[in-house]
C-alpha cells in the first residue's frame, strides 16, 4: 500500500497556516525573536520562536469553549483543522489520530503551580485536569469527533516523526482507513528552564551546522498530516501532497540526552528508512536535517549523514533557525516543510550559517533554489537516544 | 501476537515469580510497593539518581527479558499515563522557589516521558524501535497495539511492552484536590510497573495469545471486545469478599468466543485494582494476574476460584477511557 498525504496543516512562529509558513520560508524570514506571550524570566535573556496568536485568539478561531484547555491542545486543534478541511473527508469511526507532545498541558499546569508552590494556593487546581499529554489528544479528538483510535506518542524531540510512522503502519495493516498524524508543543517555563539548565540554549539566533553554533532556540508549533491509502485518495479525487515512503526509529543507546560521537542511532535510522522505502542514498534529493544548532547534535548528525551519503550528499538544511526547535512538533512541522519542498521543487535554506564545521566536506543549502526534488529525507532526534527518519516522496 | 514472559512490580508478591493469586491483599493508602533489590539490575551510582518510575522500568524490563530467556529484544514500547511525575514535580518546585535560576538539569532530563524506555535501551544496549505512549488509561493498550503493528509489519519478532506509573505523596494530594473540584470520588491511588514479552511466534515462555485488543477515548463507545455487554452467570464462582454474585462471563463475544473469567475495575468481574491501587496503567497488573492464572491453570484465593481458564478478559475503565484485552491460553 502506498501512503498518501491528502491534507497538511501547520502553525508556527513563521505563520498561522501552511501558506504563511511557505511565504516566510521563501522570504528567508525567521520567526524567532523576543517572546511576547510566554511568561518566564528567560524571555529577558533568550529568544523564542513563538506563535503570534494568543490563547484567546486561538480559541476564537476554533470556537473553543471552556477554560480548562492548554495552549498545546489549542495549537494542535488549529493545525488539525487546516489539515482536515484541506483533505476534505467525512469524519467517521475509521478515522484515527496519532498525535504527539513532550510537555502536554504544562503551560496551564504552570498557572496552577506558581501560586501553589509560592503561596500554597490551590485555587487553580482544576487546570491539572489538562496536564497530561493524553488529555491534549483526547480533547482535540473530541473537538473533531474522532471517536476511534487516538494515541499520543511522547519521545521528546522525535515524537511527531514517530507519529507519522505509526500512522503509516496503521494504514498498511488495515487498522484504519484514514489517520491524522503529527505533533504539538507550546512554549512553557518548564521546557525553557529545562533546556537552559542543560546549557544548550543560544541567547542569539541559532546557527545550525555553523562551526560557531552555540545552542538552540526553543519554539512552539503544531503540524498535522492526513494520511490514507493512495488508492482511496485517488478514488475520491483528493489532492495528494506527497507519499510517506520510508520510516525508521532506532535507539542510540549511548546517553540519556547526548548523541553518540559516531552518530550510530542517526545512521541506523536513515539507513533503515531508506531500506523501508526501497531507495538508495543517491535517490534522496534533499535532507531536512534535525540540525538544532547545538554542538553535540550537529556534529553527530553530520557524521551520521556522511556515513550514509558519503561524498555524494544532496542539498542539506535545517529549518530550525526559522521556527526554533519545536520539540515534539518538530518532526511534523518539518514534514510539512519537506512536502512544500517537494511541491515547490525548491530547496529550503539554512539561516544564520557562518563557518563550516571542521570535518564537514559540505555546507548547508543557503539560498532558496529550485531543483529536481523526488525524495526528501527528514531527521528528528530526541532525548532518550530516540532517532527517527521519515522519507517523503513525490506522488 | 503472543504474550509472556511477564514481570510485575506491585503491592503484591508478583516479582518473585510465585503465583500471587493466593496471597492477594487489598491496597490501602498506606500500602508500600514490594520492591525488588534494584541493585541486581542497575549500578548503585545510577540507582541513586533514579526515580521510582525509572527503577520499576529498568528492573521490570530487564527481569521480563531474563524470564523469557532473551538477552535483548527487537523493540521496546512503554505505556505510561503520567510518566516521570516525581522528577517533573521536583523540577517544577525548584524552578519556582529559585525564581528560574541555578537549576540542575538532572530532574528535567529524567522528567521526559520516554526516559523509562530510553533507560531500558541504554542499559541493554538495545538499538531497536523505542516508543512511549501516553494516553491516560489506554497507555498500555496503545503500547501493545504498537507492538502488534510492528510485528504485523515484519519489523519485529519480539517486543518488550511495559506499563509504568509512579505515585508520590504530593501527587496524591494534588489528585485529591483536583477530584474534589469535579465531585469525583478518588479511588485508592497506587503505582506499579508491569512488563510483557510480546512475540510473533509462540516462544517457550509464551503464556497467552491476544485475541482482541480494544481501546476507546469516547465514553459513549463500548470497546469491541466487551460487546455485547458483560452478562451474568459464568462458570466460576466469586467467593465472599468481592461479591456474592456469580462471575460474569462474555456470552457470544468477539469471534463468537467467550471469556470464562473477567478481570475488571468496574465491579463486573474480579476487581484486580483493589490489589494494585488505581492508576493509569493499573491494567498492567490485571494483565499480569491473567497470565499467572493461565500459567497455574487455576485461580484459587478467598475471593475467586476457577479451574483451567481458557479465555480471560482484562478490562479497565477510567475517566471516560475504556480498554479491554481478551486473552486465550496457549
Amino acid at each position: 500500500m502506498e501512503i498518501a498525504i491528502t491534507g497538511i496543516g501547520a502553525i508556527s512562529a513563521i505563520g498561522n497556516d501552511v501558506q504563511e509558513n511557505l511565504a516566510s520560508l521563501m522570504a528567508k524570514k525567521t520567526g524567532i525573536g523576543k517572546a511576547e506571550l510566554l511568561s518566564s524570566r528567560l524571555t529577558e535573556t533568550h529568544l523564542f520562536g513563538e506563535v503570534k496568536l494568543s490563547n484567546d485568539q486561538l480559541k476564537a478561531g476554533l470556537n473553543w469553549k471552556g477554560d480548562a484547555v492548554s495552549r498545546t491542545t489549542l495549537l494542535s486543534a488549529w493545525a488539525m483543522k487546516e489539515a482536515i478541511e484541506q483533505s476534505g473527508f467525512e469524519m467517521d469511526n475509521q478515522v484515527g489520530l496519532v498525535s504527539s507532545t513532550s510537555v502536554g498541558g504544562m503551560d496551564r499546569s504552570e498557572d496552577f503551580f506558581e501560586p501553589y508552590y509560592l503561596e500554597q494556593d490551590f485555587s487553580n487546581v482544576f487546570l491539572l485536569g489538562t496536564h497530561d499529554c493524553g488529555t491534549c489528544t483526547k480533547q482535540a479528538a473530541a473537538h473533531f469527533g474522532i471517536t476511534g483510535y487516538a494515541t499520543t506518542i511522547s519521545t521528546a524531540c522525535s515524537s511527531a516523526a514517530n507519529a507519522i510512522a505509526m500512522g503509516s503502519r496503521l494504514l498498511r495493516q488495515g487498522k484504519l482507513k484514514r489517520v491524522i498524524v503529527g505533533g504539538t508543543d507550546a512554549l512553557c517555563r518548564f521546557t525553557a528552564n529545562g533546556f537552559n539548565s542543560l546549557m544548550i540554549l543560544d541567547t542569539e539566533w541559532c546557527k545550525p551546522f555553523s562551526a560557531n553554533r552555540a545552542g538552540l532556540n526553543l519554539g512552539e508549533a503544531a503540524a498535522y498530516l492526513v494520511l490514507e491509502s493512495k488508492e482511496d485518495a485517488e478514488a475520491r479525487g483528493a489532492t495528494i501532497h506527497g507519499l510517506v515512503t520510508g520510516w525508521a526509529n532506532t535507539n542510540d543507546a549511548y546517553h540519556q540526552t547526548a548523541s553518540s560521537p559516531d552518530g550510530n542511532g542517526a545512521f541506523m535510522a536513515m539507513s533503515q528508512a531508506l531500506e523501508k522505502a526501497g531507495l538508495q542514498s543517491s535517490d534522496i534529493s534533499y535532507i531536512n536535517a534535525h540540525g538544532t544548532g547545538t554542538q553535540n547534535n550537529d556534529q553527530s548528525e553530520s557524521i551520521a549523514i556522511h556515513r550514509v551519503f558519503g561524498a555524494q550528499k544532496p542539498p542539506i538544511s535545517s529549518t530550525k533557525a526559522y521556527t526554533g526547535h519545536t520539540l515534539a512538533a518538530a518532526g511534523a512541522i518539518e514534514a510539512v516543510y519537506s512536502l512544500l519542498a517537494l511541491k515547490e521543487q525548491t530547496f529550503l535554506p539554512n539561516l544564520n550559517y557562518q563557518d563550516p564545521i571542521e570535518d564537514n566536506d559540505w555546507k548547508p543549502q543557503l539560498e532558496v533554489e529550485s531543483g529536481d526534488i523526488n525524495h526528501v529525507l527528514s531527521n528528528s532526534f530526541g532525548f532518550g537516544g530516540n532517532n527517527s527518519t521519515v522519507i517523503f516522496s513525490k506522488a | 501476537m503472543y504474550l509472556g514472559a511477564a514481570s510485575c512490580i506491585s503491592y503484591q508478591d508478583t516479582f518473585g515469580g510465585e503465583n500471587p493469586w493466593s496471597t492477594l491483599a487489598e491496597v490501602t493508602a498506606e500500602s508500600q510497593l514490594l520492591q525488588p533489590d534494584y541493585k541486581e539490575f542497575v549500578s548503585p551510582a545510577a540507582l541513586r539518581r533514579m526515580s521510582s518510575a525509572l527503577k520499576m522500568g529498568v528492573a521490570g524490563g530487564k527481569s521480563c527479558l531474563q524470564k523469557a530467556g532473551l538477552e535483548s529484544c527487537d523493540a521496546i514500547t512503554v505505556g505510561t499515563g503520567l510518566g516521570c511525575v516525581r522528577d517533573t514535580l521536583k523540577f517544577m518546585k525548584v524552578m519556582y522557589e529559585e525564581a528560574e535560576a541555578g537549576l540542575s538539569p538532572t530532574s528535567f532530563i529524567q522528567s521526559t516521558h520516554n526516559s523509562i524506555a530510553g533507560q531500558i535501551a541504554l542499559l541493554l544496549g538495545n538499538h531497536g524501535y523505542n516508543m512511549t505512549h501516553v494516553q491516560g488509561g489506554l497507555s498500555l493498550g496503545y503500547a501493545l497495539s504498537d507492538a502488534e503493528l510492528l510485528i504485523g509489519e515484519g519489523d519485529a519478532e519480539t517486543v518488550l511492552v511495559g506499563a509504568v506509573d509512579e505515585k508520590t505523596e504530593e501527587l496524591v494530594e494534588l489528585l485529591t484536590k483536583l477530584a474534589a473540584t469535579a465531585n469525583y470520588e478518588l479511588p485508592t491511588i497506587g503505582e506499579g510497573g508491569a512488563f510483557f514479552l510480546a512475540s510473533k511466534e509462540r516462544l517457550p515462555s509464551s503464556i497467552a495469545k491476544v485475541v482482541e485488543l480494544s481501546m476507546t477515548n469516547d465514553p459513549t463507545v463500548t470497546p469491541k471486545s466487551v460487546t455485547p455487554p458483560l452478562s451474568r452467570g459464568g462458570t466460576g464462582s466469586l467467593n465472599q469478599g468481592q461479591s456474592e454474585e456469580k462471575l460474569p462471563s462474555l456470552q457470544g463475544g468477539v469471534g463468537g468466543g467467550q471469556a470464562d473469567l473477567v478481570l475488571s475495575n468496574t465491579g463486573e468481574g474480579f476487581n484486580y485494582v483493589k490489589y494494585s491501587g488505581e492508576h493509569f496503567t493499573s491494567i498492567g497488573f490485571g494483565l499480569f494476574l491473567a497470565l499467572k492464572a493461565f500459567e497455574a491453570g487455576k485461580v484459587d484465593n478467598p475471593y475467586v476460584s476457577f479451574n483451567h481458564p481458557k479465555r480471560i478478559l482484562v478490562h479497565h475503565q477510567l475517566l471516560g477511557q475504556e480498554m479491554s484485552i481478551l486473552l486465550e491460553t496457549v
